[in-house]
């Protein structure tokens, strides 16, 4: 690792500084005068590249009665341009020997092919041509909504764990704010919502000065630059396009009983925590970060492993939500142990850590080798090299955050994830949602 | 448009450049290595056949051995075993399907870490020593994931399709096993288990990664040489097709019927595995642009998820279709897969369908071997399956001439659509 710890937090890096460090990595950016951003990064182990383009628009975007849009318009953009017929994208895409497919999220809609090198321009060609020229039929439409539904009865309405994290974000954003509603969207609306909605969003939001290009993989970087300006370079800035101005907005003491037809009983919590891009030093989102390793790692060996109180757990933070975010708890209990036994345990062992940070010191230096090694590892699939990458450019974090994650976390010590926890994991406000089972045959 | 589309079609195609290097350790335990550039990493993955089907009639003995290895050995417990493997930032686990017992190691190749992380990784596996605290608490956890199964329509499904397809072949019970037997395995049961399959000659070792191939044999031999030699394990007897339909519905209180047609399949020897895998490629394997999808979900909108596959494993496997849509969908669904596949097996596809399955199977073959990961799973199949060496860089050759009637005719020898298993699970009460 390329050791940077000699930055400041919470001050935007020297030009010099970020330039180096990310030609160093192979990353080349780069801006259209309409506004597209360009992120390559050259990987040249296999002659392959993944190219995806990210729309800065999601869930977060929405509200009632037109939740899940930006996930249904992800479906629509493979039902035909002006150029190509429905299906006809993945079909040209498929018999030049790609893969493809696109996902949508809270804060980002994405697009993306994977490819042997030579068919670059093809995948550049075709994403450019469906960010402009989408044809949208109301016959493909009524016949994708009901895919839509049904992918939401398989993610959700089938799967109880999925409905309790549901209602969870339900209880714990408030419905005027971003995060609320789930990214498929409320079944009711995915029933209701018209072409002209599909529409609306599409016209508002996908524009290049609203996207940015990735490219990783055995390519050349100028050679990625030319072909976006050929086929993106004519399309106009949209000078509408405003930053969003639904920031979520956190609740907190509120609680959820669910019965539901199951077997296993289920609990989560919710803290809400500030996101790397909303909090005021940076450091304290990387602590965050760290103390839900620290805790998943420490709960898993003393609840799981030692007490045997609980079958799973699991600690999940945020890291690069654009907007404030949650910071998660969720257990099944063992056979036979309540949940009020497996919370005073969580208790127990996170004032441990409270009033004793030295608790954490070796739970500490482990993790800090395990992001080390993971880092290394994550360079083995280009798909993640360029999530992140994507990901990062998307919500407004720059790409260097990327090369600085390790780094970052390796200037966290014990004292701050123990202040950490004491500050946000308060119980007494924490928000939760209990799964009752009723019982399957 | 559809010119560009001709031209783009002569571009020439790649071919996997692997340099897979074979050799056998003296204990017998066969050896896969490929060197790879560019990333500080070796990947090395175990295949013992100590799976499933060497479980004779304590269902889940296998899956609860491979879930003892790492917690304990003659020299560590388990938070210390945890606490080497984590300090050098090095990946272990575990995994029992039904053929293949894995255990497999991640690490940086830096030293002292590669180093380290090796010999816990050894000791984990040549040295385990089988305590009953851990049984019993790796008990309670397979009950608890016994009853999770139950929750889901897709596992129950799958689950009640295994047993319908492989009947009385040790492919048939659940691999986590049931209430009942998880019970009656005890600890002397695992060391048998261990003692009899996990040996050198019942082994194959996959390497991937940036070291040079002396430091590989030399890895391989660490490895092996703590094992006993044993035998190898006897081959399960070959699964027979089906000698009637059957049609079974189970009662679940779901909002989508999720449906698993399909019938027995084939191992990797069998003599049209490749009009098949191409045969599948196009009917039911690409995601969007097959035939099932389609008929499924582009032209009707019935399901979200529609797919048909082989799996290939040692003593044939299954040839399943599956999809899931709402409860009173399930009939018009059923019958368009079937009709979709009576059609594919009597009739020759078109020509550009065929040309499109080709060119997407060997346009993009060089995304089957673009990471380390990828690689080290065709070098475990490789291995584990006794194909070839030349499997990878020969298989678009194999693919390239293949007829439209070549698909059509392997699919009539072996799908009998008077003999499928048509499987639902939903609520249709």
């Amino acid at each position: 690792m390329k050791a940077l710890i000699l930055l400041f937090f919470g001050l935007s890096h020297s030009l010099f500084a970020n330039s180096l460090d990310l030609a160093e990595q192979g990353v080349t950016q780069a801006t259209l005068d309409n506004g597209l951003k360009i992120v390559v990064k050259t990987d040249s182990r296999a002659p392959v590249f993944i190219s995806q383009l990210w729309y800065k628009v999601g869930a977060s975007d929405e509200s009632r009665p037109t939740t899940g849009v930006s996930h249904m318009l992800e479906h629509m953009m493979f039902k035909g341009t002006h150029a190509y017929k429905s299906g006809e994208f993945s079909q040209i895409i498929a018999r030049n020997g790609g893969d493809e497919n696109a996902f949508t999220s809270k804060d980002f809609t994405a697009y993306y092919q994977k490819m042997h090198k030579s068919k670059l321009e093809l995948a550049i060609k075709m994403e450019a041509d469906r960010m402009r020229n989408l044809t949208f039929s109301n016959q493909e439409l009524a016949k994708e909504r009901q895919v839509v539904i049904e992918e939401r009865r398989m993610r959700v309405e089938d799967k109880p764990n999925a409905k309790v994290y549901e209602k969870l974000r339900m209880i714990s954003f408030d419905k005027g704010g971003a995060y609320h509603s789930p990214v498929i969207g409320f079944q009711k609306d995915i029933e209701t919502y018209s072409l002209n909605d599909l529409r609306v969003w599409y016209e508002k939001y996908y524009a290049p000065n609203n996207a940015t290009l990735v490219v990783v993989g055995d390519v050349d970087p100028a050679q990625v630059i030319r072909l976006a300006k050929q086929y993106f370079g004519d399309y106009a800035f949209n000078p509408n396009i405003k930053p969003s101005d639904r920031a979520a907005i956190t609740l907190k003491g509120n609680s959820k009983v669910l019965k539901l037809k199951a077997k296993l009983p289920f609990y989560v919590l919710s803290f809400p925590v500030p996101s790397l891009s909303t909090v005021n030093n940076e450091k304290t989102a990387y602590t965050l970060e760290m103390l839900a390793y620290v805790l998943d790692n420490g709960l898993s060996k003393s609840l799981i492993r030692n007490q045997q109180i609980a079958s799973s757990i699991g600690v999940g933070y945020r890291l690069y939500d654009k907007y404030d975010t949650l910071f998660t708890l969720s257990f099944v209990p063992a056979n036979g142990v309540s949940n009020d036994t497996v919370l005073s345990a969580i208790k127990t062992q996170v004032s441990e850590l409270i009033n004793n940070p030295d608790f954490i010191q070796g739970e500490l230096s482990r993790t800090k080798a395990q992001l080390e090694a993971d880092f290394v590892f994550e360079q083995d699939q280009i798909s993640t090299q360029s999530y992140y990458l994507g990901m990062l450019s998307t919500v407004g974090l720059g790409v260097d955050k990327m090369f600085n994650y390790v780094d970052n976390m390796n200037n966290i010590n014990a004292t701050e994830v123990s202040s950490a926890a004491k500050q946000y994991l308060n119980f007494d406000i924490a928000n939760s949602v209990e799964l009752i089972p009723q019982g399957v045959k | 448009m559809r010119i560009l589309a001709l031209l783009l079609l002569l571009i020439g195609s790649a071919h996997a450049n692997i340099n897979i290097q074979h050799w056998t350790t003296p204990e017998g335990a066969k050896v896969f290595f490929a060197q790879t550039k560019g990333l500080p990493i070796l990947d090395v993955q175990l295949n013992f056949d100590a799976a499933a089907s060497r479980d004779g009639d304590q269902y889940g003995l296998a899956s609860l051995t491979s879930s003892l290895l790492g917690t304990a050995t003659k020299y560590h417990n388990e938070e210390q075993i945890i606490n080497a493997f984590e300090a050098n930032g090095a990946q272990f686990s575990t995994s029992s399907l039904k053929d293949m017992s894995i255990v497999s190691l991640r690490t940086l190749t830096r030293q002292p870490i590669l180093k380290k992380s090796l010999d816990t990784f050894t000791e984990v596996i040549t040295l385990p020593s089988f305590e009953q605290a851990y049984l019993t608490r790796e008990k309670r956890q397979t009950l608890r994931a016994i009853e999770a199964a139950k929750q889901s329509p897709a596992s129950v499904a799958s689950l009640a399709f295994d047993k319908a397809v492989f009947a009385d072949h040790p492919y048939a019970h659940a691999k986590i096993g049931t209430q009942d037997s998880i019970k009656q395995i005890s600890l002397d049961d695992l060391k048998q288990h261990y003692h009899q399959f996990y040996v050198a000659k019942n082994l194959t070792i996959a390497l991937v990664g940036d070291i040079p191939k002396a430091q590989a044999k030399q890895i391989a031999r660490q490895v092996s040489h703590g094992l006993n030699v044993g035998e190898r394990a006897k081959v399960n007897p070959v699964i027979s097709p089906l000698d009637k339909p059957q049609t079974i519905h189970i009662e679940f209180p779901s909002k989508q019927t999720h449906l698993l047609i399909g019938q027995t399949g084939i191992n990797r020897s069998h003599p049209d595995y490749y009009p098949l895998y191409l045969g599948n490629h196009i009917f039911g394997g690409s995601g969007l642009t097959s035939i099932l999808s389609d008929e499924i979900r582009e032209k009707k909108g019935l399901a979200y998820s529609t797919y048909s596959y082989f799996s290939k494993m040692r003593s044939n496997g299954i040839f399943m279709m599956r999809l899931q849509t709402k409860n009173n969908q399930a009939t018009e669904a059923k019958n368009i897969a079937i009709a979709t596949l009576k059609n594919f097996r009597n009739n020759a596809i078109d020509a550009q369908k065929l040309a499109d399955g080709k060119d997407n199977i060997i346009g993009g073959f060089a995304l089957e071997t673009a990471s380390n990961a990828n690689i080290l799973t065709y070098l475990s199949i490789i291995g584990f399956y006794d194909l070839p060496l030349d499997y990878l860089s020969g298989f678009t050759d194999k693919i390239k001439d293949i007829s439209a009637e070549d698909i059509q005719k392997a699919y009539a020898r072996l799908i009998d659509m008077d003999k499928l298993i048509i499987l639902s699970v939903g609520e249709q009460k």
